[in-house]
């Protein structure tokens, strides 16, 4: 099938398999390798793209599905001028370790935070976390990154 | 080198590539002509394999299918980095030949084009299997009659040893006060988020081979792919450039990756397998799983006399390539941070049909401080003791040290060396607000304390390699048989090689993760990287600075011993920095330099090997948990970690493992559980079923640090990346238990099972109730 959509504001144009899954699509025929995979089923996170503004989990949706979409990846966060404001706080925050999981923290949190919606207090960032498993982290930073970004 | 310096917590090096989605984990590998293999699991827990026929799977377009007889070296044996004597064989072949044991054991490969056709070509390949009775439990392998597993296994039995140390029996017999119980660690794996994965290149015409995987242990895999693959050892590369968590999963060799490197040997094209969180399930090794009877006695002064104990490790099918790591340090634990002048203790592994366990983050330390500490908070109530108390009678003090535990682990004599057990103990106590009394709310919910400490061990496995390296501008590369899985070693080794050399921390590279940078090391696990791998950055660091000066000597006609470097410049004794720079003796010492003498660069190599086998340290959680006893419903409210790091290299990086390890622990001990049903299947296949820590789970952490030096190594630094792991089972029990029986009334609590699942707290919350 025929897939239009646009990928961190560049449009793409390709011949995929009705099957093949947007987070293979996204991992392996346009190589953007910061999208991760850690369940296959929507339960881990790790894979979350934006979708038309929405966080949801490349894993869950056929690439075909994002036909007429614009998809945001991990990559399209930091700019030329250097890592975004969640990036940046992750960073300070050593809100990472291994960095499997981050991809999929961040755009989560970028959606959030795009519509003003990034939690001020600790119950609730940590609520607005619990679809991403890290293993590593305790999430601790995770959620002093992200409340030093909402503040 | 003091604390202040190294403990200003630079943040992390590695942090920018992967905040930008471009770490370059093993899936991300694309090669020219690569093709995709699937492994062909058993679905049986128990079987005999009357026939495998991949005709149609060929026929309808697979490149290749492979089973056991397809492979030349399916009789070589593994090459493992320890074994223990009493291990009575039955390791795993790398495909099944005649019979599976546990479910998802690989049988056959398939390799196509591309990994969905893979998966549909899997489905064509027909296995003819003839069930076995299933051995799903321990009970079931030691049933009379029971199939015996593997030849050498006499009642299922894959080893059986005893740690001994004086007389248990008369010890108990002559206490005041005795409490015994039968605890179980459930089965659990670690769980990385990044499952395994291989990509394998062999080039045919120069007879070498390339592998790219999610390994802890490259050097490991390289003996193996090198001895049974019949590869000259320096012609097999293994690179695990970024690898997404590992937490003992990946701190062996496989079979996948003998088998895929195989397939791209006979097919002359690069070939990728990629673990699917069913397979990691299935397939990567299980831990825990272990039951622990266990007797322990006081006199009349709340001294302990002695401890009996049997520990009964649920093997699965086979021993796998780390051995009974687990099962050992489970025993070898049980006396913990006590005095026990009289020890018996009985370690047995019996093989059921279940996945085969290996290490997992603490690897047999949580599977010892839960029965121990659950015990020793039971043993109080007998003596009429607090908790505390008992505990503070027993621990063991600066003045007995250097202390020996009274067992052994790989055929050494364990002992603690440094520490001050006492004032850890006493600041964990005070800094958390530990109370032994239970606090009744208006709502009928109940708040309540417990406590668990535990030795920690680091540091094993024996040695570890650097290599340091200044360019002709002056920028140090540093490489290490290390790998990394987030741990921060790019960053301390980094910071560890400028504070010794005598240059910036941007000046600094580290590279590792790649069996090419150096010519043997080993990886990160056994909470070996500050030991190991910063003292051997340390040695290197140091052996070429002294090279480093006595070029600058000569460069500068006077003596070495005059001079340092500071930033990067040679400076004198009591005067200012010359004219001389690291680039400038870099560019000295090589090929057409001033003082070329057949060196290449500058540069030095350092092997840090340490004949003390571990470095122990000591850990103290106190956990505060809220119960209704009419539902068994609680939630973990507060939490305190008080651990010893040794000397801190990065405090931020240590906070960070200790919290990351806590709440991975505080996760086992109240969701993670392999379950199987009674015919040997694996019931928990996927993260919806096998259930970990989320950050709605947990309470923020509180940390005390309290600092001593060991002397097992030069920084005088311990191990920091399992000790988060090993108490929380012990501790929010114990804090349950006094939640559910405020008065101590009931018998026992009964929560001798984790994790601590809804059931199994209702159930304990009912027979209190009684």
């Amino acid at each position: 099938m025929r897939l239009h959509c646009e990928v961190n504001g560049e449009a793409v144009d390709r011949e995929v398999e009705p099957r093949m899954l947007l987070s293979d699509f996204l991992r392996h025929e346009l190589r953007l390798r910061g999208t991760k995979v850690g369940c296959e089923m929507g339960v881990c996170g790790a894979c979350t793209v934006i979708v038309d503004g929405e966080p949801v989990r490349s894993c869950l949706l056929f690439a075909v599905q994002a036909t007429g979409a614009a998809v945001r990846t991990v990559e399209s966060l930091a700019g030329s001028d250097g890592l975004g404001p969640l990036q940046d706080a992750f960073h300070r925050h050593h809100a990472l370790q291994c960095g499997y999981c981050t991809a999929g923290v961040l755009m989560t949190l970028q959606a959030l935070a795009e519509r003003g919606a990034l939690p001020r207090e600790e119950g609730a960032v940590r609520e607005a976390l619990s679809g991403n498993i890290c293993r590593c982290t305790g999430y601790q930073n995770i959620v002093d990154a992200v409340l030093d970004v909402a503040s | 080198m003091t604390r202040t310096d190294m403990a200003a917590s630079p943040l992390r090096k590695e942090d920018a590539r992967l905040l930008r989605g471009q770490a370059r984990c093993v899936d991300d590998v694309h090669l020219d002509r690569m093709l995709h293999a699937v492994f062909i699991r058993s679905p049986m827990p128990h079987a005999e394999i009357v026939g495998i026929d991949g005709s149609a799977a060929l026929a309808a377009g697979a490149a290749l299918v492979l089973t056991a007889a397809d492979l030349p070296f399916i009789d070589k044996p593994w090459v493992v980095r320890y074994w223990h004597p009493k291990i009575r064989n039955g390791m795993p072949k790398f495909l099944a030949t005649d019979r599976v044991r546990y479910v998802g054991e690989p049988v056959a490969l398939l390799v196509a084009e591309d990994r969905y056709l893979a998966e549909d070509l899997a489905a064509l390949v027909e296995v003819d299997y003839r069930p076995l009775p299933p051995l799903a439990s321990v009970e079931d392998a030691r049933a009379p009659g029971a199939p015996i597993l593997h030849p050498e296994w006499d009642g299922n039995v894959a080893a059986a040893f005893r740690l001994e140390q004086g007389d248990a029996d008369a010890a108990l017999a002559g206490s005041v006060h005795l409490a015994k119980g039968r605890f179980t660690f459930g089965r659990q794996t670690p769980l990385p988020l990044e499952c395994r994965g291989v990509v394998a290149d062999y080039d045919a015409d120069r007879g070498d081979l390339t592998v790219w995987m999610s390994t802890q242990a490259h050097y490991n895999v390289r003996q193996n792919l090198a001895t049974v693959l019949g590869l000259p050892e320096y012609q097999v590369r293994v690179i695990a450039e970024d690898v997404g968590g590992g937490f003992g999963a990946k701190s062996r060799t496989y079979a996948e990756e003998l088998v895929i490197s195989h397939a791209s040997r006979v097919l002359r094209r690069p070939v990728k397998w990629i673990e699917d969180r069913l397979e990691n399930l299935q397939a990567t090794t299980h831990s825990r799983g272990v039951t622990t009877e266990i007797e322990i006695g006081c006199d009349a002064e709340g001294r302990f006399t002695g401890l009996r104990a049997s520990v009964v490790l649920d093997l699965g099918g086979y021993v796998f390539t780390s051995g009974i790591m687990t099962a050992e340090i489970a025993g070898a634990h049980l006396p913990n941070c006590y005095r026990f002048p009289h020890q018996q203790i009985d370690v047995q592994c019996v093989g059921t049909n279940k996945t085969p366990i290996a290490t997992y983050r603490g690897a047999g330390q949580p599977e010892a401080v839960f029965p121990i500490e659950s015990l020793v908070d039971r043993l109080a109530k007998r003596a009429g003791l607090a908790a505390a108390e008992l505990r503070r009678r027993n621990l063991v003090t600066p003045a007995d040290l250097p202390h020996r535990l009274g067992t052994t682990i790989a055929g050494l004599k364990v002992a603690a060396e440094s520490g001050d057990f006492p004032a850890l103990f006493e600041a964990a106590v005070a800094d958390s607000g530990y109370s032994e009394e239970v606090q009744d709310l208006p709502d009928g919910r109940r708040l309540a304390w417990g406590l668990a400490a535990a030795i920690e061990a680091s540091g094993l496995v024996n040695f570890e390699t650097a290599n340091i390296r200044i360019d002709g501008a002056g920028l140090v590369t540093v490489f290490c048989g290390m790998t990394t899985q987030g741990q921060g070693q790019p960053t301390t080794y980094a910071q560890v090689c400028a504070e010794a050399l005598g240059v910036q921390l941007d000046r600094v590279a580290v590279r590792m993760g790649d069996t090419q940078l150096v010519p043997f090391g080993r990886g990160a696990f056994a909470s070996r990287g500050a030991i190991f791998g910063a003292n051997a950055v340390l040695g290197a660091a140091q052996a070429l600075r002294d090279k480093a000066l006595g070029c600058a000597g000569q460069l500068l006609q006077c003596d070495p011993g005059e001079l340092r470097i500071e930033e990067g410049r040679i400076c004198r004794a009591g005067a200012g920095p010359t004219e001389i720079d690291l680039a400038a003796i870099a560019q000295a010492v090589g090929p057409g330099g001033q003082l070329f003498s057949g060196d290449a660069a500058l540069e030095a190599q350092y092997v840090f090997k340490s004949d003390q086998p571990v470095t122990y340290g000591m850990t103290v959680h106190v956990a505060q948990v809220s119960l209704d006893p009419r539902t068994g419903f609680f939630a973990v409210k507060d939490y305190l970690v008080a651990h010893d790091a040794g000397r801190v290299l990065n405090a931020m990086i240590v906070d960070g493992q200790i919290v990351g390890g806590a709440v991975d622990g505080i996760g086992g001990a109240l969701f993670s559980e392999l379950l199987y049903d009674g015919e040997g299947q694996l019931l928990t296949g996927s993260l919806a079923d096998y259930m970990v820590a989320t950050a709605p789970d947990v309470p923020r952490l509180r940390l005390v640090h309290h600092e001593t030096r060991p002397g097992t190594n030069p920084l005088g630094v311990r191990g920091i990346g399992e000790g988060g792991t090993i108490a929380p089972g012990a501790a929010i029990a114990n804090a349950l238990s006094r939640a559910i029986d405020p008065h101590g009334s009931a018998q026992e609590a009964g929560l001798s099972v984790l994790p601590l699942s809804p059931e199994r707290v209702f159930a304990a919350c009912r027979a209190a109730g009684r």
